[in-house]
């Protein structure tokens, strides 16, 4: 529940930053009667993404052993991979998200074209649903998704919903930068856990002929097999019983990603400082 | 506005505990089985007991210890039975309930080459 609840709510509130931010400015310029048009990307977007998941969920329902611990295992690398760059692209782009957009609609409204703001909405929001579906499906790879994980997902997008909402709503100051500050951090975990799970996988598959001895044993403390184990495996990237090669994967992507992370905020928020001292000199 | 945000994310977060907390698996089951893994002079793989017989809808704890002196896997797409690895000179356990309807199942190790090396047994099923 937890991990597809991060994933959604993160997720949807990136999209429906998007919708509140683009539904506001055409407000503000006062072409409010394209909103539609805008909406009908956001469907068509949404629309898509179910179909993108139902077709990865079919298409695993069709495979078994090897096949899908092959199907499973690569699909958590790639995760891994749109995971990872989706954060650092997140918060490279935040200060920036409004005015970019805007931007992009300004040239859109010149150019008259209902459609081309449809597509405007489809392409910002379906990339985040891409992104959703991709994650979540990588997620089942190490839990049977029942009613706790789509539920997770459910209650993620909900609230992610209400949240834009209050943004479009009264123009409202939430933590933003707060928020994708710590979720970037949890999203990093969570993608050190699918990277940790996915070579797993392929390890039993041979795709990854050899991971190294176990390093430990903690199944007698927390079994892999048990609700707390799989919810600590798909949070956490747990296993009882760990190769050396996953222990190193995991523990080198928390320090280079997680480290690349905080270096770069902190690099943003010295720039910030010195910004007003730099100005003050020229002057 | 902050209140509203931390009044949303908090019960969410609350809720992620609580699922946390009540995490804990206590089935009891109605048949308790140890199946060893090992590995013949041969080299033939195998699972000992090769068969054995439930009856349908039974709790059925699978006890698997790895005699080997490398990694095998117990499960059974067919049976529902999840995937569990079992390192070398471990144990492992698995919970299962029985299908309601009679029939014959394999569970196997999925280990590349070792269900062809025989790693599989037969659970029947019985009304």
């Amino acid at each position: 529940m937890g991990f597809s609840l991060l994933i959604t709510l993160r997720e949807g509130l990136e999209a429906g930053l998007i919708v509140a931010i683009t539904l506001a400015y055409l407000g503000r310029v006062g072409q409010s009667h394209r909103a539609p048009a805008v909406w009908a990307g956001v469907a068509v977007a949404f629309l898509g993404s179910i179909a993108l998941g139902a077709g990865l969920e079919l298409t695993a329902r069709e495979l078994s052993g090897s096949a899908l611990d092959f199907f499973e295992g690569a699909a958590m690398l790639f995760a891994v991979v749109v995971l990872t760059t989706m954060v650092f692209w997140m918060r490279a782009r935040a200060a920036t998200i409004g005015r970019d957009l805007r931007s992009q609609v300004d040239r859109v409204l010149g150019k008259g074209s209902t459609l081309a703001l449809a597509l405007l909405a489809f392409s910002a929001v379906g990339r985040e649903g891409i992104e959703t579906v991709l994650f979540l499906f990588a997620g089942t790879g190490t839990v049977a998704p029942g009613l706790e994980y789509w539920g997770g997902a459910a209650v993620g997008l909900l609230i992610a919903a209400v949240l834009a909402g209050f943004i479009y709503a009264g123009g409202a100051r939430l933590p933003l930068s707060a928020f994708f500050n710590v979720t970037g951090v949890a999203l990093i975990v969570l993608a050190a856990g699918m990277l940790s799970n996915g070579l797993m996988e392929l390890h039993e598959v041979g795709v990854v002929p050899d991971l190294g001895p176990h390093v430990w044993d903690t199944y007698g403390y927390l079994k892999d097999n048990s609700d707390a184990g799989r919810f600590a495996a798909t949070l956490f990237g747990y296993t009882s019983s760990p190769f050396l090669g996953q222990l190193i994967a995991y523990v080198s992507y928390v320090a280079l990603a997680g480290g690349a992370f905080v270096y770069r905020r902190d690099l943003q928020r010295r720039s910030a400082e010195l910004a007003p001292a730099a100005a003050v000199v020229s002057d | 506005m902050r209140l509203a945000f931390l009044s949303l994310t908090v019960p969410a977060l609350s809720a992620l505990v609580g699922l946390v907390a009540s995490a804990c698996d206590s089935v009891k089951a109605d048949v308790e089985t140890t199946v060893v893994a090992g590995v013949g002079d041969d080299g033939r793989m195998w699972f000992e007991p090769v068969e054995m017989t439930v009856k349908a809808g039974q709790i059925v704890k699978f006890i698997i210890e790895n005699d080997d002196g490398q990694d095998h896997e117990f499960e059974s797409d067919e049976a529902g039975i999840e995937e569990i690895l079992v390192p070398p000179g471990r144990t492992r356990e698995a919970v299962w309930r029985a299908p309601k309807k009679a029939g014959t199942y394999p569970i196997y190790c999925d280990l590349p080459g070792h269900r062809e090396s025989g790693m599989e047994m037969t659970v029947t099923v019985e009304e």
